[in-house]
């Protein structure tokens, strides 16, 4: 595995998660909201909204599931 | 119309389902951004004047988020549509409340918020507990696409996850107990509970005696590993309705519901027996002991904090009248011995 990210200009940062153990339950949750979202952009696709909603709807639910995560994550590294 | 709630077991437990939902602590919070959000995004896209996420309570339906219904926080089940919603997997499709003999006399359809078309989608747990839904609402009669339908689903699936990352978050990744703000949460309800219904509750704190020495002697990794085990056993034996929770360190703490000195003296020598016959795989197996500090809830408990503090002065005289044993703490003595026979 990885423990090294490569931006497109050729930068190499280090993975701020090396050593972080991560618990199921949180890797379950990622899993499913990448689900969510996939069939989220489908059925919106599909219902015939437009591009520009379907980016603000996609926006909106990525950030707000970011502030959750980030506090997850923040709530594991003090377990650490 | 097949009844799914036969062949679907998790739909006819109410109890589980309720706990299920208590397992959020989101009951009665303030209004929140990510929910309001996902329920501005379901007004826009449905292009309906209300969007709501909706939490069912045992005897009312809470709501989250309320778009476009004034400053309703929660309603009666009784007239809850949302009710109607969680008893099935699908989503509940209305197209005109009025001539549906389910809602059509309902207070909602016939009075302010005047509705007449709903469509709500459970909100499900990933252990298969529908605890509320995530409706849109019309006051005119619509006609929705299966497309549309399928919008308000993958909206509902986003609902569902927000709740249950905030729940990995108050869990203790180690020991599987809640972290210690989710456990002085459920202890303050406790002291709420008390005070509004005098709802007895008993609050154990245990912590493991010498495991300083374990992590010394044979490392954290072998620490954790005792944690775990500790946290397994306990978790195993409580009733769905107690809480254990990891304070800090090796300290843990123990709610048990509607419980009474005389039932926590009892519980708290059948966890002491069981983590004194944990055995680490090692060479040689480790062993531990626990010692634990009881206190029965009273009058005198304001705060979590300060109910927390006097089971731990209790844990102390535990730990001093030689560990691995139990002591109740002083006021809680006092009150089982003043009691009238």
């Amino acid at each position: 595995m990885s423990h090294v990210y490569e931006w497109r200009d050729g930068t190499v940062i280090p993975d701020p998660f090396t050593g972080l153990e991560i618990p199921d339950a949180l890797h379950a949750s990622l899993h499913r909201h990448r689900e969510n979202l996939a069939r989220l952009v489908r059925s919106l696709q599909s219902a015939g909204v437009s591009e520009e909603q379907i980016e603000t709807s996609v926006t909106v639910v990525v950030e707000s599931y970011r502030d959750e995560l980030l506090r997850a994550i923040k709530t594991i590294m003090r377990q650490a | 119309m097949i009844d799914t709630r036969l062949s679907d077991p998790k739909l006819n437990d109410e109890q589980g389902r309720v706990l299920a939902l208590q397992r959020y602590q989101i009951l009665d919070t303030p209004r929140e951004a990510p929910f309001d959000r996902i329920a501005g995004l379901v007004k826009a896209v449905m292009q309906v004047p209300i969007a709501i996420i909706s939490l069912i309570d045992s005897e009312r339906q809470w709501f989250k988020s309320c778009i476009g219904m004034g400053d309703t926080t929660e309603t009666t089940r009784e007239v809850s549509f949302c009710t109607h919603t969680i008893q099935a997997r699908e989503p509940l499709y209305i197209p005109d409340a009025r001539l549906d003999p389910r809602f059509a006399t309902n207070p909602l359809v016939t009075g302010a918020p005047f509705i007449r078309s709903y469509v709500g989608v459970p909100l499900c747990t990933p252990d298969g507990y529908n605890v509320g839904s995530l409706c849109a609402i019309d006051t005119i009669p619509r006609e929705y696409t299966p497309s549309q339908i399928e919008v308000l689903k993958s909206f509902a699936a986003l609902a569902a996850e927000e709740l249950e990352l905030r729940r990995v978050a108050q869990i203790d990744f180690v020991t599987g107990a809640a972290t210690r703000r989710g456990f002085t949460v459920e202890v303050d309800k406790a002291i709420a509970r008390y005070g509004r219904y005098a709802r007895s509750s008993a609050l154990l704190v245990l912590d493991l005696d010498h495991f300083k020495k374990v992590n010394d002697t044979w490392g954290h990794a072998a620490g954790d590993a005792v944690l775990r085990a500790v946290g397994a056993k306990l978790n195993a034996l409580l009733r769905a309705t107690d809480v254990l929770g990891r304070l800090g360190g090796e300290e843990f703490g123990i709610l048990l519901a509607e419980a009474t000195l005389r039932d926590a003296s009892r519980s708290a020598e059948r966890f002491r027996k069981a983590i004194e016959a944990i055995e680490i795989e090692n060479d040689p197996p480790i062993k531990v002991t626990a010692s634990f500090g009881i206190s029965a809830i009273g009058p005198e408990h304001a705060t979590a904090d300060q109910w927390l503090a006097e089971a731990d002065l209790a844990l102390y005289a535990a730990k001093r009248g030689g560990r691995n044993r139990s002591c109740i703490a002083p006021s809680s003595a006092e009150t089982q011995l003043s009691r009238p026979a």
